[in-house]
């Protein structure tokens, strides 16, 4: 099979850039009013792709969801070809209850997304400081009014000050997406933790970690005039309208900054080093980014944790043993270049941190020695040496590409005697990216962060959880962190510090297929 | 030790009595939780019985017949049918019986098996219950000898040294990490408060253990049988057997030791018995040459199968599958551990048939005896799980209790024992292709995942004896107990049980 190249010109360029650059940025999300004028704008409009970051000063992206290319007029064969997830939508009874999507967070509650309340598109719009207004007015033009109605009023976004509401460096980790498809999916390979992710993962119609393509819909290639859409690669004689478009998930989270921060006051009083201590290890970061682990120890190449660093190592030395997927900036080596293997126990960064449980950092195999018989043991399910080994395994089939921005003022310091009136409404407009989003976004978002039972715990994710009793009555609302020596650290009464205000599943097409769908 | 057994009671229903049965058995549930068996209802009481770890009922209404279609067969006819199973410590007819002596129990199961056939009012519950059993093609337990009560006494036993802890470490005065004072204060805590501690267990059934110890000489003794034969109808090439079998007794120790430290004894000796199967073919060439021709046979035979056989994985209509899937999600997710039912017809063919049979006698020896210690394979969140042979061995069913979410489970099907799936399911009709009985199948990811949802059954009434525990839990929660038990610990041996409180 001929791998193709990546044609960056068909692709949307949020995939590739997080238009960091862009300070400003809104988030429409809209109906369609007319069928016609909306195609017309929507073939007209400039949409950016992955080319270059460019133009420089400004970038336009859209995404639609199921009820959206319904409305537009996709045949229903092609609808129905889309993955069951985005067809029967975030909002659905059973997944809501998956994702944690209930008592306040229940869709009911929500202020968009919900059964009868969904938009049809979304369209993101970034530009440098100052610019936003006038790019909005250009790209807009006379047909924007006619075509669309706002569901809600514009969903603004914050000042990129790289930190989120409880102040922590954000999109410090993402994946290393393999562009080139190079990376080897050979069991040897796998075994150890690698940040390098198949392009499939977050673009269809490439190969993705299990070096199969992802369903999507298909076209016969009679249908359409060539070149309408790209050919699919594994299947001949069928055209892709996947190919180069990608799933784009949206979770509009409201952060209660005030409870998070007196909650952590509550249970360190004064002590700030204490406060801070808290503080990280319930994020497992520092606020500047750097993971809690001890220095050295826990950067290790892959599958092979036998080889440590001596506490102390120079940075040099790190070069020398590099993470498939990681570097080669030395800031990215030193913010990411680490695994949990050696810390099963989960004394340095408890197993309930957010990062840990967002990306547990695990191979195909559990870690162990090099030989075949050791690895013939642990394949059978042998060889565990904590009580922790190997409950959470492949890591690579659940990434996502984060793409989300703050909204609401940045809060200052949040001591309790200088908080007045109202707080103000801030959180997280949370966006990511993937090709499968039962196997990616609800994968993370379901077994790990909400999931009580993640890593042998007894509650959810200590940022996000639903607090959500289990069905005997257990109470989830704790957070552990287990000591060194001695019994670990229970915390109780945790609030609920995150609040879903409305969601969905979007659909960002490649530009070709953008055109189809604009075109019919 | 008690060790656990199962039950399934398979019986057809009535002509038309679906929809009112489906009825009734969802007056077992919790208003509202479909498929959530409430223990105390008035129809079967599952909570009642205190050996009873789980149970589920099911009509087994198989939609995936018609993909004998697509494989240029007659549809079979299968009528449907109810399915009633479970696991329990101890034997199942100590288990019927008490079923039977339960006034609530029987009436409930006499009026849910008035909807099948053959079963009147004056039928005999527990020998009509036993006529009708499905023994298990395999089965796994995911801790041999650990009882319900045991499970609930030793939950109880870790609350209560956690909420002791916790008071504890508000008023310790020694220093927090002097572990052997907190240990000793939990120690006089549960001295203090005997009934704690989960009473002994009674000893192992005697005639179990001997049956146990038989089951397990079975495959020894088979690849004994080879040197057997050789040693009483071969002459062996001219090197005297002694020298020949120096090396490998070495190497067979080393191996021995090796795995009985890694992994447990049964594997130890199984291994020790297939590597002595080597210098049986170095000193019998004729046995050489047998056995590669019985590979190559073999190899053939099934690559020919594995090859020619098309692939069906049938696409439903999208309606009709979506609304499959909520029937099923609407089950699931609501406790920790979900329950899991499928069907599927075996490929048609003696060679199919005989190849599942033999495979599933292998998982079911490596469950009894390789895996009864809170794993199987590299799953360690199956709590029970057996497949059943149904219609003389045309279909087989398959049922698990599982921690998380389908989607987990479904992903440690593929990515931790892709292999052993394969080897189970890989003679089912619409499986995606395996190759070599082991390789692709369940790696072809998407087809895997809708083959199941597709086999899928929504489980009626299922019933979970400790809500609210996962199979991780219990090994937490008998580490626990074990660690209250011994009298001596070192402190890292402390700091680690401290962590499991
Ligand atoms: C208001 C809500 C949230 C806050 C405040 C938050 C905060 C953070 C922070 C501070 C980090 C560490 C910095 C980094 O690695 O980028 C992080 C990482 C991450 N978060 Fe969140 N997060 C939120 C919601 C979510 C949600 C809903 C998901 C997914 C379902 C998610 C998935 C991740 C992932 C995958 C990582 C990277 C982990 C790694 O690769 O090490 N987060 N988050």
């Amino acid at each position: 099979m001929l791998l193709s190249h990546v044609n960056f010109s068909d692709i949307q360029g949020l995939i590739r850039f997080g238009h960091g650059h862009l300070d400003e940025s809104r988030l429409h999300l809209l109906t369609v009013k007319n069928v016609a004028a909306a195609k017309k704008w929507l073939a007209g409009a400039g949409i950016s792709s992955a080319l270059k970051e460019s133009p420089p000063d400004t970038a336009l992206q859209v995404a639609f969801s199921y009820d959206g290319l319904k409305t537009l007029g996709l045949p229903r064969r092609v609808l129905e070809q889309f993955s069951h997830e985005f067809r029967t939508g975030m909002y659905e009874e059973n997944r809501a209850r998956r994702l944690g999507d209930v008592d306040a967070n229940s869709p009911g509650k929500w202020h968009w997304g919900q059964s009868g309340n969904s938009p049809h598109l979304l369209i993101m719009t970034f530009a440098r400081t100052g610019q936003l207004a006038a790019f909005e007015k250009q790209i807009k033009g006379s047909g924007w009014s006619r075509a669309f109605s706002p569901l809600i009023k514009p969903l603004d976004t914050g000042e990129l000050t790289g930190k989120e509401h409880f102040g922590f460096l954000d999109g410090t980790s993402q994946p290393k997406i393999d562009w080139e498809q190079e990376k080897s999916l050979r069991r040897a390979k796998t075994a150890g933790y690698s940040n390098l992710s198949a392009l499939g993962e977050f673009l269809l119609g490439y190969p993705n970690e299990y070096g199969k393509y992802t369903q999507r819909p298909l076209l016969d290639a009679k249908e359409l005039p060539p070149g309408t859409l790209p050919l699919a690669e594994d299947i001949p004689g069928k055209l892709d309208l996947g190919r180069n478009g990608t799933y784009l998930v949206f979770r509009d989270l409201e952060q209660n900054v005030a409870a998070f921060e007196d909650f952590i006051l509550d249970q360190t009083g004064s002590d700030k080093d204490q406060y801070r201590a808290l503080k990280r290890a319930m994020v497992g970061r520092h606020p500047d980014g750097l993971p809690i682990i001890p220095d050295g120890l826990d950067i290790v190449p892959n599958d092979n944790p036998g080889q440590t660093i001596p506490e102390g190592a120079p940075v040099a030395r790190l070069q020398n043993l590099p993470m498939e997927g990681v570097g080669p900036k030395m800031q990215d080596v030193w913010l990411n270049q680490f695994t949990f293997a050696h810390d099963m126990a989960g004394t340095v960064c408890p197993h309930g941190a957010h990062i840990r449980r967002a990306n547990p950092r695990t191979g195909d195999l559990p870690a162990g020695r090099r030989n075949w018989v050791s690895r013939a043991m642990r394949m059978l399910g042998f060889d565990l040496k904590d009580p922790h080994h190997d409950l959470v395994a492949a890591t690579r089939f659940h990434r996502i590409v984060r793409r989300g921005r703050i909204f609401g003022p940045v809060a200052g310091s949040e001591s309790r005697s200088r908080r007045k009136g109202k707080p103000a409404k801030r959180g997280l407009r949370f966006i990511c990216l993937n090709a499968n989003i039962s196997r990616q976004f609800e994968f993370i978002q379901s077994s790990w962060l909400e999931n009580p039972k993640f890593d042998g715990l007894d509650n959810s994710d200590p940022l996000l959880g639903s607090r959500a009793s289990l069905w005997s009555g257990g109470a989830t609302d704790n957070y552990v962190i287990p000591q060194d020596n001695g019994a670990a650290r229970k915390l109780t009464g945790l609030q609920q510090f995150v609040t879903v205000n409305g969601g969905g599943y979007f659909f960002m097409p490649g530009l070709r297929a953008l055109r189809y769908i604009a075109g019919r | 030790m008690t060790p656990q057994s199962n039950f399934m009671v398979v019986a057809k229903l009535r002509g038309d009595a679906k929809a009112a049965l489906d009825g009734l058995l969802n007056e077992m549930n919790y208003a509202g939780s479909p498929g959530m068996a409430d223990p105390d209802n008035a129809l079967f009481p599952f909570g009642a019985f205190d050996n009873l770890h789980y149970a589920r009922f099911v009509i087994v209404d198989d939609k995936t017949l018609i993909d004998f279609k697509a494989l240029g067969l007659p549809i079979p006819r299968h009528s449907l049918t109810l399915a009633f199973l479970g696991d329990c410590d101890g034997p199942v007819d100590d288990l019927f019986r008490a079923f039977a002596s339960n006034p609530v129990a029987l009436d409930g199961l006499k009026k849910v098996f008035g909807h099948c056939e053959g079963f009147g009012e004056n039928t005999d519950l527990v020998s009509w219950m036993k006529a009708n059993e499905h023994p298990p093609a395999a089965a796994y337990v995911n801790w041999t000898g650990r009882t319900v009560r045991q499970i609930r006494s030793e939950a109880t036993l870790r609350d209560a040294l956690h909420a002791e802890l916790g008071s504890y470490q508000t008023m310790q005065t020694e220093p927090r990490d002097d572990v052997s004072a907190i240990r000793r204060h939990l120690r006089n805590f549960v001295a203090k408060n005997p009934e704690l501690m989960p009473p002994p267990e009674p000893d192992t059934p005697t005639a179990w253990l001997i049956a146990n110890l038989l089951h397990f000489a079975i495959l020894p003794a088979a690849l004994l049988l080879p040197w057997a034969l050789a040693l009483v109808f071969l002459t062996p090439i001219s090197v005297p057997l002694s020298w020949v079998m120096v090396p490998f007794a070495v190497i067979g120790a080393i191996a021995f030791f090796y795995i009985l430290r890694r992994a447990n004894l049964p594997l130890a000796i199984l291994a020790l018995f297939a590597l002595f199967l080597i210098p049986l073919l170095v000193l019998f060439p004729i046995m050489l040459i047998a056995a590669i021709l019985a590979g190559i046979g073999f190899i053939l035979v099934l690559r020919c199968y594995e090859k020619n056989e098309p692939e069906i994985i049938p696409s439903e209509p999208v309606a009709r599958m979506d609304r499959h899937i909520a029937s099923l999600a609407e089950r699931e997710d609501l406790d920790v551990t979900n329950q899991f039912t499928v069907i599927g017809s075996l490929k048609p063919g003696l060679f199919r048939r005989w190849l599942s049979s033999l495979l599933l006698w292998l998982i079911d020896y490596g469950a009894r005896h390789i895996y009864n210690r809170g794993h199987i394979g590299r799953i360690q969140s199956i709590h029970f799980a057996r497949w059943t042979f149904v219609d003389d061995k045309q279909r087989l069913i398959f049922a698990s209790n599982y921690d998380g979410t389908t989607e987990a489970y479904m992903d440690d099907f593929i990515n931790k024992v892709g292999w052993g799936l394969n080897l189970a399911f890989g003679g089912g009709v619409g499986y995606p292709r395996v190759n070599w009985l082991i390789l692709d199948g369940a790696k072809e990811e998407q087809k895997f995942k809708y083959t199941l949802r597709r086999h899928q059954l929504p489980t009626e009434v299922w019933y979970k004896a400790y809500p609210g525990l996962t199979a991780y839990d219990l090994a937490r929660n008998a580490r626990v107990h074990e660690g209250i038990m011994r009298e001596q610990m070192n402190d890292d041996e402390i700091s680690a049980w401290l962590r499991d409180l």
